[in-house]
């Protein structure tokens, strides 16, 4: 399978792979934001992002809710999962403290993922889009509307998410939480509360991504754990509770499993991913643009 | 847990196959066998170190794969594949091992976690190998030199008693090796890492000597194991080897009781029929229960169903 | 003139732009009990931690009885016999006291694969608790062998803190903070637990923040401040020391 190796195609490919950046790089904000407060990885993240794309079905489908209401309610039902998650799992197993609620995480993916198989069944669901088929195009290369719209709202959110974190007083708590704990415990920042507003963001995030992505990606239950693998090599490529870490990361490893599947062979593309996420870990421990705990 | 249990427990592991006659019985009396092996070597590493491995199941895959393609594509007997496939762990433990261990915090579960993945998919993608996705049919049956030069073939559809008891030996070794170490000096170089690791090498223990010491002998002792289920079933998957399995060991060792002498044969013998019998009717329950028993055995049994039992009988220990 | 047990020339520890310790230069001659002083953020626990390898310095060298052991493994350095303790207590909290101490003998259990699989050879086990006896008495924790650490309260936790790192048969001894927290009498026990074992003949390196008490003990103080050495000398010397006077006076009414 040789690719044509001339400049049209490789912009194309790059834009795909932009925009598949863009449906991990939100998973994966909302995992590094986590992990930065808390120290978990919360593999159950992608259980939100395939729920987020199941609720956006049945809103639109069975509901008859508009498209981009639905995108509003896979965030609040990411949001409410997170947190109850958060609260009801991670929290009270903070004491145990270290690995241990890794495993936890990923029983919390592995229950939602197969409760979602029973109810949900295991047929691929594509959600149509709102801007059906219109495209742009430039000198060959395309852009889908539905992918334009993707990147501007991912663009929004993590502008949105930015901005939260830097002028507002919860957002500013956990900026603290991830930097300097002890200083942030000191001041009588509350870990439990900012904790469970880390979960919620990320949730929403979550939420949101797979509501967005429904329309271009096929899904079935198993997409959530497909996502959450991938956004987790992404964040401790990138460094686990870095923000722009986590989004270089995604257009990193997006771009680099991109041009595999298209230049070598679509099954190296998953093993591109966690490869590159193996290479971080020995030869860069911290991330590309993460800190070494101190 | 006191001398009369363990012969209780042996007593019942030598008798189990008379007294279970059907064939699906016994076949679930071998995988309970196989997983106790498993769990054995994991708890080494979970209960007694404390070093959360989220990828055991690669390395009994490793094990798996090794012995199959040695005899069938050069023609290795199973006596000399049986090893090797241990050995084939034990350097995948030794390369993957070396770095992470060196790290502290959350690295030793990252990296047997995304190892445990790429284990998967490289079974999944080297077709020309392994056949990939369509699986590895066909394997050997095991055979053993037996007096005046003739072999014995364990053929495991037709008997599965010989191959059971083969699997025990095996199984009981390991749980021989597991205690010994408890009590031994490497043992509580061990409790120490677990405990508190820079207080251990104060006290001038080397722990990431030990700590590699540790790991590799549970990969290799996986990879004995992989060796066995695969001349015992003939047929491999890239699947039977993927995280939800090393997070179902993870769930039958905490279950069992991580870090109590009887916990890693508890936990097998109540989760193996479980999880088989889930796996065939209704899967999808069989995972949300185990991911449920999880989360409920870290909240409320940390020494799990052993722990549960001596607490009852009003006992205690670290 | 007797080479001494601890050399430490030029030592340098950067984070960031920040130098914790800067240019540290003293020595520790055998047998002396000397005490690290300095106020909060000084750089004691630096100093240590860049004595027993758990930080690499950035510049600087140690030297332990004569050989140079600049960022060698705190393992290393514990079975050369420069064995430390913690600021905070540090004990294996869940296990029980002699359990504790038992851990502790590492160095002096013989290993083996042999032993592993079939046990010490025959009174090799007979030794060691004997050891375990022994330290338990000069510790005074006898009473408290079967109790799980985590239970005894907090005095007796950092004994046993200090009888593990005794166990481990050390040349100096590095006590970081051992004081802290006690009350007069529990400190008064400490310290003389700590004469006690330079008595044995162990070399002693000691921080703490009651000043007065080390006043007392010490044969020489070094005063750090702002990560620098800002005097070095006897008690009484230290005592009179103008820039030492100026820095301290505040604390030193306090005290």
């Amino acid at each position: 399978m040789r690719r044509a190796v001339d400049v049209v195609t490789i912009l194309q490919f790059g834009v795909n792979g932009l925009f598949v950046a863009t449906g991990y790089a939100l998973v994966a904000l909302g995992l590094t934001l986590i992990f930065g407060v808390l120290h978990v990885a919360d593999f159950a993240q992608g259980a939100l992002y395939m729920l987020g794309a199941y609720v956006s079905f049945y809103a639109t489908q069975a509901g008859g809710v508009g498209y981009f209401a639905a995108v509003a309610l896979a965030m609040a039902t990411g949001a409410v999962l997170a947190a109850l998650n958060g609260g009801v799992v991670y929290l009270p197993l903070q004491r145990h403290g270290g690995s241990l609620t890794f495993v936890a995480a990923l029983g919390v993916l592995l229950i939602l993922q197969n409760a979602a198989l029973w109810w949900f069944g295991g047929d691929f669901r594509l959600v149509p889009s709102p801007f059906g088929d219109g495209k742009f195009s430039a000198g060959g290369v395309v852009l889908t509307h539905h992918q334009a719209f993707v990147l501007g709202a991912t663009g929004c959110l993590v502008l949105l998410l930015w901005a939260g974190l830097r002028y507002t007083k919860p957002g500013k708590a956990l900026r603290a939480m991830a930097q300097q704990p002890e200083a942030a415990r000191l001041v009588g920042i509350d870990i439990q509360r900012v904790g469970l507003l880390a979960f919620a963001v990320a949730g929403g995030l979550a939420g949101g991504a797979g509501a967005l992505m429904a329309p271009v990606r096929a899904f079935d239950p198993h997409i959530g754990a497909v996502v959450i693998l991938k956004s987790f090599a992404i964040v401790i490529f990138g460094g686990m509770g870095s923000v722009p870490g986590a989004i270089v990361g995604a257009a990193v490893v997006a771009l680099a499993e991109t041009f595999t599947a298209a230049y070598l062979a679509a099954e190296f593309a998953d093993l591109v991913a966690f490869g590159l996420m193996i290479v971080a870990l020995f030869a860069r421990p911290q991330g590309l643009l993460g800190r070494l705990p101190t | 847990m006191p001398g009369a249990w363990v012969g209780l427990a042996l007593l019942g592991a030598l008798v189990a196959p008379v007294l279970l006659r059907s064939p699906s019985h016994q076949n679930l009396l071998v995988l309970t066998a196989i997983n106790v092996i498993l769990v054995a070597s994991l708890d080494m590493l979970i209960g007694l170190s404390g070093l959360v491995s989220l990828g055991h199941a690669a390395f009994w895959g490793i094990g798996a794969y090794t012995s199959a393609l040695l005899v069938m594509r050069a023609g290795v007997p199973f006596l000399v594949a049986l090893p090797a496939a241990g050995l084939a762990a034990a350097a995948a433990g030794l390369v993957i091992g070396y770095p992470s261990l060196r790290l502290r915090g959350h690295y030793f579960v990252l990296v047997t976690f995304i190892f445990g993945i790429i284990v998967t998919l490289l079974l999944t993608s080297w077709v020309e190998l392994t056949r990939g996705p369509m699986g590895l049919p066909g394997i050997p049956f095991a055979t053993l030199p037996w007096v005046g030069g003739t072999e014995v073939v364990l053929n495991t559809f037709q008997d599965k008693v010989r191959y059971y008891y083969l699997v025990l030996v095996v199984a009981l070794l390991t749980l021989w090796v597991r205690s010994r170490i408890m009590g031994s000096r490497m043992g509580r170089a061990l409790v120490a890492v677990r405990e508190d690791e820079d207080l251990g090498q104060t006290l001038g223990v080397d722990t990431h000597r030990y700590k590699m010491g540790v790991f590799v002998l549970s990969t290799a002792q996986a990879g004995l194991a992989g060796s066995l289920y695969a001349h015992y079933s003939t047929f491999l998957a890239p699947e039977t080897f993927d995280y939800v399995a090393s997070f179902d060991l993870f769930v039958m060792n905490l279950v069992g009781g991580a870090g109590t002498p009887l916990g890693p044969v508890v936990g097998p013998v109540l989760l193996t029929a479980v999880r088989d019998a889930l796996r065939s009717t209704h899967p999808v329950l069989g995972a949300v229960l185990f991911g449920v028993f999880l989360i409920l055995s870290i909240q409320f049994l940390p020494r799990g169903v052993v722990g549960v039992w001596d607490h009852l009988r009003g006992r205690r220990r670290w | 003139m007797v080479t001494p047990v601890l050399r430490v020339e030029g030592l340098t520890r950067s984070f960031g732009g920040f130098r914790a310790v800067s240019s540290l230069t003293f020595h520790v001659d055998p047998r002396e009990i000397v005490g690290l002083v300095g106020p909060n953020g000084a750089g004691k626990t630096t100093t240590f931690n860049l004595i027993t390898g758990f930080l690499r310095p950035t510049a600087g060298r140690v030297w332990f009885q004569g050989r140079e052991v600049t960022g060698c493994p705190p393992h290393r350095l514990a079975r050369l016999g420069l064995v430390r303790t913690f600021q905070q207590t540090r004990v294996f909290s869940r296990l029980t006291v002699e359990e504790n101490i038992r851990l502790a003998l590492h160095r002096h259990e013989p290993g083996g694969l042999r032993r592993t699989l079939w046990g010490p050879a025959p009174g090799e086990a007979a030794a060691l608790e004997r050891r375990v006896d022994e330290i338990l008495e000069f510790a005074g924790l006898q009473e408290a062998r079967r109790r799980r650490a985590e239970e005894l309260p907090y005095g007796e936790q950092r004994i046993l803190g200090v009888a593990m790192a005794l166990a481990v048969d050390p040349v100096l001894l590095l006590l970081d903070e051992p004081l802290a927290g006690m009350n007069a009498t529990e400190a008064e026990a400490a310290i003389q637990l700590v004469r006690a074992i330079r008595d044995r003949g162990v070399t002693v390196l000691i921080i703490d923040h009651h000043m007065e008490t080390l006043m007392r003990h010490c044969d020489r103080l070094v005063v750090l401040h702002h990560g620098e050495k800002l005097a070095e000398g006897p008690p009484e010397a230290i005592r009179r020391h103008p820039e030492v006077v100026r820095v301290y006076l505040g604390e030193e009414a306090a005290v």
